[in-house]
């Protein structure tokens, strides 16, 4: 649990009231001789981490610079999301299209494809964030709630001004083309609200990956910066080609199951890679600065 | 300077029974202190300069009240009437 809760970015103070709530729970747990008492005592302990967490992410959220962490956000977030565009094969539609006809349905698309790089969009705000001062972890996940909202809310609007651009191109066929790729754009409230469950989380994983990273003291390794995009293209992307090319039909009933698990458990591996390798950089750099 | 309710039990609490670790302080207010806030708390008291802390054994802290803590609770209890000036606190 110590290194779960290490991974999120807080302020001294709260991580140093985390870090005696979880040293009592342990001098507490000591105590106890019997096995009961003892599972008594981990579940006040339970308890009392996620209350100190809790208050400590309030405490976080209301101490967010709003202004720069909103500034940062979207210098960040506007080119990642033209790179988003190729990155999760939005482009296709494109391609139909003279280029002088891009400008506008590109930006519609990268701006339809923002939810989906919104990981990497967070990364890249923690890891570049100013040094010596804390990286607003919940403001910045307020800040992907909000995008995702926003761009939920705009899609409707922004795929009826797309089609309207292909259909004064008239380009031939491209109709269909253009409504898979819609299609795999809901834009329910429903559908918002599950891309909030399922995006925030996630973020808060990258998120955890970016400050990590920005803690080096030590001169930093850059290959991350790289391979971050690449992590997060392989482990997004793949998943949805496999569950395309390798479910067999016959296995209806496992299918879900599979799905499930191919989109969900190669992502956070992903993310939880960048994390090792971060965190991983960093303790090697804190022991260097320690022994010069 | 206006103490909140947990402020004033954990000065309390510290002027009857001296530097003690937020548990104990937990142990001692029979429920009315909660484990998970106790440190958010004593966090916020010492930025008012109402405790000190110092690393003790296991890296856990003792926290004991300064003067300012020690003048803000009687200053407290004197308005709560609880006792009487000129009289010993």
């Amino acid at each position: 649990m110590r290194r779960l809760l290490d991974g999120i970015p807080l302020d001294p103070r709260s991580r140093r009231a985390i870090d005696e709530t979880l040293l009592d729970w342990a001098a507490e747990a000591a105590r106890r001789a019997s096995g009961l008492s003892r599972a008594w005592t981990g579940v006040c302990g339970v308890a009392a981490v996620s209350r100190v967490l809790a208050a400590a992410l309030v405490r976080d959220g209301l101490a967010t610079p709003w202004g720069s962490t909103a500034v940062r956000f979207w210098i960040v977030a506007v080119p990642v999301a033209f790179c988003g565009v190729w990155m999760t094969g939005y482009f296709a539609p494109l391609l139909a299209l003279p280029v002088s006809a891009w400008p506008e349905p590109l930006a519609a698309l990268a701006l339809a494809s923002l939810p989906a790089v919104l990981p990497l969009v967070v990364f890249y705000v923690a890891a570049t964030w100013p040094a010596g001062r804390r990286v607003p972890g919940v403001g910045l996940l307020l800040m992907v709630a909000l995008a995702v909202a926003i761009v939920g809310g705009l899609r409707p609007v922004v795929f009826g001004h797309v089609l309207h651009v292909w259909e004064q191109h008239g380009t031939p066929g491209i109709e269909s083309g253009l409504a898979s790729v819609l299609a795999s754009m809901p834009i329910t409230t429903a559908a918002v609200l599950g891309a909030l469950l399922g995006v925030v989380p996630f973020c808060a994983v990258w998120l955890a990956g970016g400050a990590a990273l920005r803690r080096r003291t030590a001169p930093r390794r850059r290959s991350l910066y790289v391979i971050a995009p690449v992590l997060f293209v392989l482990s997004t992307v793949v998943p949805s080609l496999l569950q395309v090319w390798l479910l067999p039909r016959w296995v209806w009933i496992e299918a879900p199951l599979i799905a499930v698990a191919l989109m969900q458990v190669p992502p956070y591996t992903g993310a939880l890679v960048l994390v090792w390798l971060a965190r991983r950089g960093a303790d090697r750099d804190d022991l260097v600065t320690a022994a010069s | 300077m206006r103490l909140a309710t947990s402020e004033h039990l954990i000065l309390t609490l510290l002027a009857r029974d001296g530097a003690s670790y937020g548990l104990q302080l937990v142990e001692a207010s029979r429920g009315k202190l909660k484990r998970g806030g106790i440190y958010v708390t004593l966090g916020r008291m010492e930025d008012k300069g109402l405790v000190r802390s110092k690393p003790a054994e296991g890296g856990r802290r003792l926290y004991a009240p300064t003067a300012l803590g020690e003048r803000a609770l009687l200053a407290a209890r004197i308005f709560a009437g609880e006792i009487r000036l000129g009289a010993k606190a």
